[in-house]
């Protein structure tokens, strides 16, 4: 979870049911109400090592890996 | 997308020398930029800046100004509304409309010597500097810092009251350091445990501009109905529109931006500087408002990259394998937060495959502009603390340089400190095509050295439209989205006639105004050759399959037994007829009495961009009488996945390695004792022009991305990665002292040389 631990009480990893980026930041939410409010803006997902930014409707198949990325840039 | 990926058949446009579609123009001088637009009853608009580093703003008296014969309007802060403060953890770029606001135009306090105080509008320029004069502003002036570790100390001046350090548990005193970024990878204690070698250093760079050849410059004219039109030149007029819509407190439909031509951003034109202020001046005055910056506005007021201090150290086995890396970095915001700590975390490692990481990032205010990106923003200078320690490493192992890299070296299934595993990436074929190149094994003379270092960025997708419009001649008109910055009309218009199968000259690529084409974001983040180029291709193969529908109906078939090739429809086999193809020119001019016009459109949100991978050797001579540093050879090494336009592809490559250059030897920002710039023009900040520089030599590696229909990574940023480190390392290997802080000024490197030598006789 890296930069969301600061909203999770320091949790850094946990297993959720979510079929897709949508219902994970949901379910995410709803597990740490601090959270919430800031996941669509500030983060990207990598599922299994793909990254995918800006993308609620992305499937995310069972036993996925997601990790949560802060969005980032270029110039 | 894609279901069809062009990797391995033949290509007649792509991967072509094409000339691109907007070079005679601007070989002429026809091609308009920002300031070249001159409208009927056109206003021209000056701002005052603040000559105080940091000052509170007690008053400001507009009246004198006002009264002069010639103004129209004036504008202060209280023209503007105020916005709230966003929360963490922030968009990319922490667009905080708070700060942006304050940014544009100061409210309570300066917080730059450059700062916007306020603007005017008048009949003539000579006018509108005289207005400028009649502004009073009474200013409470404050002590500053620059420094970002000067800035971080607990009795430095703080900027923001009521900003408490982000990552710091109970913080319950303002300061100036906005956050604490944190990543992590395994076990770096049991990693360094391991090592037979640590080597730690700390490096600095100095904060450095983008150095665009055109200023900032844009018209404003918002009309008594509510509508705003503003011509700018800017990095992305879809994200100026709704940035401009929330400041200024407008419906977004009532907005039209168009990009003017662009003279360079490299980042640097995506934040808005004069169109807020050019449509508030166009709103009171009722007629348009032109701003132009001058060189010396840019220098002082607009973003240039961060400066840095970055402690780092490596632990590694006799044999060169990398078991822990640890970094911290310290970078400077500007006035207000936002450094690019985020890309510098994810990208400093990226092009090693390593098992131990962790990384700091400290994200610091201080009394200069505030930073905006500069290509690959913030990455390089971390790698220069990461390819100058590896190259340290080698040296005490008395392993080649290019070898211990090859050691450690990411590969396909390679995952990365953000979590990131990469699909095929081509770094190992790079560092083998350094070592087979001959100018690795040129023989150097006295004074001379050789350095090599490598970077990585890791690239953007995100939204992009497109729309192919086939003309009655079968001549194409495709419409997309992004200002073209380094030559991305010549690959769009490349991958259409590719697709299409018709010559490049038949397609003219237009970039379409916010009110003409769905939201495409920014010609930044390497992302337009990738994600607008599969917005491209999409659009152009629905073009396609409604010429093959068009075609079956004339022949009695189905549209799946008619395929699109060479330009034509043609049936998919021989059992399907015998018929006589049908060009696009021939299905065009039919189109009227067929069902319609012909075109093709594609709305995404790009995801799967690669990343890429560079490798920058140079040769340098340093002449130990006077510290000057020769260039004497410089090849850029890149897996660039296809280069669709390889003219283009090779100029962005020779362009970031010549703005690393520059940054590496020459370019820094020097201020006062008062927090005044004090070489705000290119006399005094000395970037590199073409007698500085030896022909850069290019080398592409074509790794595709499976993920792009043509294998496109995306090439703008990576270049400008190694060139720094490349150079140190360079330097060290002609005098044999590790350089550890830029610009290497000669100056410097004296200094250096006299240090060593005064050591050696202790």
């Amino acid at each position: 979870m890296g930069e969301a631990r600061r909203f999770t009480g320091d949790v850094a990893e946990l297993e959720i049911e979510a079929g897709n980026v949508m219902q994970l930041f949901r379910k995410l939410g709803e597990r740490f109400p601090e959270l919430a409010p800031v996941l669509e803006d500030g983060f990207a997902v990598a599922i299994d090592g793909e990254m995918f930014e800006d993308s609620l409707l992305q499937p995310i198949k069972p036993d996925a890996e997601v990790i949560l990325v802060p969005k980032i840039a270029g110039g | 997308m894609p279901d069809d990926i062009k990797l391995d058949k033949e290509l007649k446009v792509v991967g072509h020398r094409n000339v691109r579609p907007d070079g005679m123009d601007k070989v002429t001088g026809r091609a308009k930029y920002g300031a070249d637009l001159i409208l009927p009853g056109m206003l021209y608009g000056r701002v005052l800046r603040s000559p105080h580093a940091h000052a509170k703003i007690k008053s400001i008296d507009t009246s004198a100004a006002e009264a002069l014969p010639g103004v129209k309007a004036v504008v202060t802060g209280k023209d503007f509304p105020d916005q709230p403060k966003s929360k963490p953890p922030y968009g990319p770029m922490i667009q905080d409309a708070w700060d942006a606001t304050r940014n544009i135009i100061a409210r309570e306090k300066v917080f730059y010597d450059g700062h916007c105080v306020a603007a005017v509008a008048a009949t003539s320029d000579s006018i509108a500097k005289q207005a400028l004069k009649l502004i009073k502003v009474d200013y409470q002036i404050l002590p500053h810092v620059i420094d970002p570790i000067e800035a971080m100390q607990p009795d430095a001046p703080i900027l923001h009251e009521d900003q408490f350090t982000l990552g710091v548990e109970g913080a319950t005193k303002p300061s100036n350091v906005f956050r604490i970024m944190k990543a992590a990878k395994g076990d770096v204690d049991k990693g360094f445990a391991e090592a037979d070698l640590i080597i730690e250093r700390d490096f600095k760079t100095k904060a450095v501009h983008q150095g665009y050849i055109e200023p900032h410059a844009c018209v404003g004219n918002a009309s008594e109905d509510g509508n705003v039109e503003v011509w700018t030149s800017t990095q992305g007029h879809f994200v100026s529109r709704n940035q401009l819509a929330n400041l200024l407190g407008l419906p977004v439909g009532k907005i039209r931006l168009t990009s003017s031509e662009i003279g360079g951003g490299f980042g640097g034109k995506i934040p808005m500087y004069g169109e807020p202020l050019a449509v508030r001046l166009s709103q009171k005055a009722n007629r348009p408002v032109k701003i132009v910056m001058t060189r010396d506005e840019t220098f002082r007021s607009t973003g240039p990259t961060s400066g840095s201090h970055v402690w780092m150290k490596i632990g590694v086995k006799n044999d060169g394998r990398i078991v822990a890396a640890d970094a911290k970095l310290y970078y400077e915001a500007g006035a207000f937060k936002g450094a690019g700590i985020a890309a510098a975390i994810g990208c400093m490692f990226s092009e090693y495959d390593l098992e131990n990481i962790r990384i700091e990032g400290y994200d610091i205010v201080s009394n200069r502009p505030k930073v905006a990106a500069y290509r690959a923003p913030g990455v390089p200078m971390a790698a220069f603390a990461v390819e100058g320690v590896i190259n340290q490493i080698a040296k005490k192992l008395k392993i080649d340089p290019v070898d211990i890299r090859l050691k450690n070296a990411a590969k396909q299934g390679t995952v990365n400190v953000s979590g990131i595993k990469y699909g095929p990436i081509g770094f190992i074929e790079l560092l083998e095509k350094v070592k087979a190149h001959p100018h690795y094994n040129t023989k150097l003379e006295k004074n001379q050295g050789r350095g090599f270092a490598a970077g990585y960025w890791m690239h953007a997708g995100g939204m992009s439209c497109a729309s192919v419009n086939i003309q009655d001649d079968g001549t194409v008109t495709l419409i997309e989205g992004n200002p073209d910055i380094g030559g991305s009309r010549a690959s769009m218009a490349a991958m259409a006639a590719e697709e299409l199968g018709i010559p490049f000259e038949k397609v003219r690529p237009i970039i379409a105004d916010t009110s003409s084409l769905g939201f495409t974001f920014l010609t930044a983040g390497s992302r337009t050759t990738y994600a607008t180029g599969m917005a491209v291709v999409e659009a152009t193969r629905h073009a396609i399959k409604i010429c093959c529908e068009r075609a079956a109906a004339v022949w009695g078939v189905t549209p799946e037994q008619v395929k699109w090739e060479d330009g034509h429809a043609k049936p998919a086999s021989a059992n399907v007829g015998d018929f006589a193809p049908l060009s696009l020119s021939e299905l065009a001019k039919k189109a009227p009495m067929m069902g319609g016009p012909i075109a093709g459109h594609s709305e995404i949100n790009a995801t799967g961009q690669g990343p890429a991978i560079g490798g920058h050797l140079v040769d340098v001579e340093v002449d130990p009488e006077t510290g000057f540093v020769k260039l004497l050879r410089f090849t850029v090494f890149q897996d660039v996945g296809r280069a669709i336009s390889p003219d283009y592809v090779e100029g962005q490559l020779q362009g970031g390695a010549i703005q690393g250059l520059g940054w590496a030897l020459n370019e820094e920002y020097i201020y006062n004792d008062k927090g005044q710039l004090v070489n705000a023009g290119f006399l005094d900040y000395r970037m590199p022009v073409a007698s500085d520089v030896p022909m850069i030599g290019t080398v592409l590696i074509e790794e595709p991305n499976p993920n792009h229909p043509y294998g496109v990574r995306g090439v703008g940023e990576t270049p400008i990665v190694p060139p720094q480190a490349a150079v140190a390392n360079a330097v060290e290997n002609a005098i044999g002292i590790q350089m550890s802080e830029l610009p290497m000024s000669p100056p410097k490197i004296l200094r250096a040389i006299a240090a060593d030598r005064l050591k050696a006789a202790e």
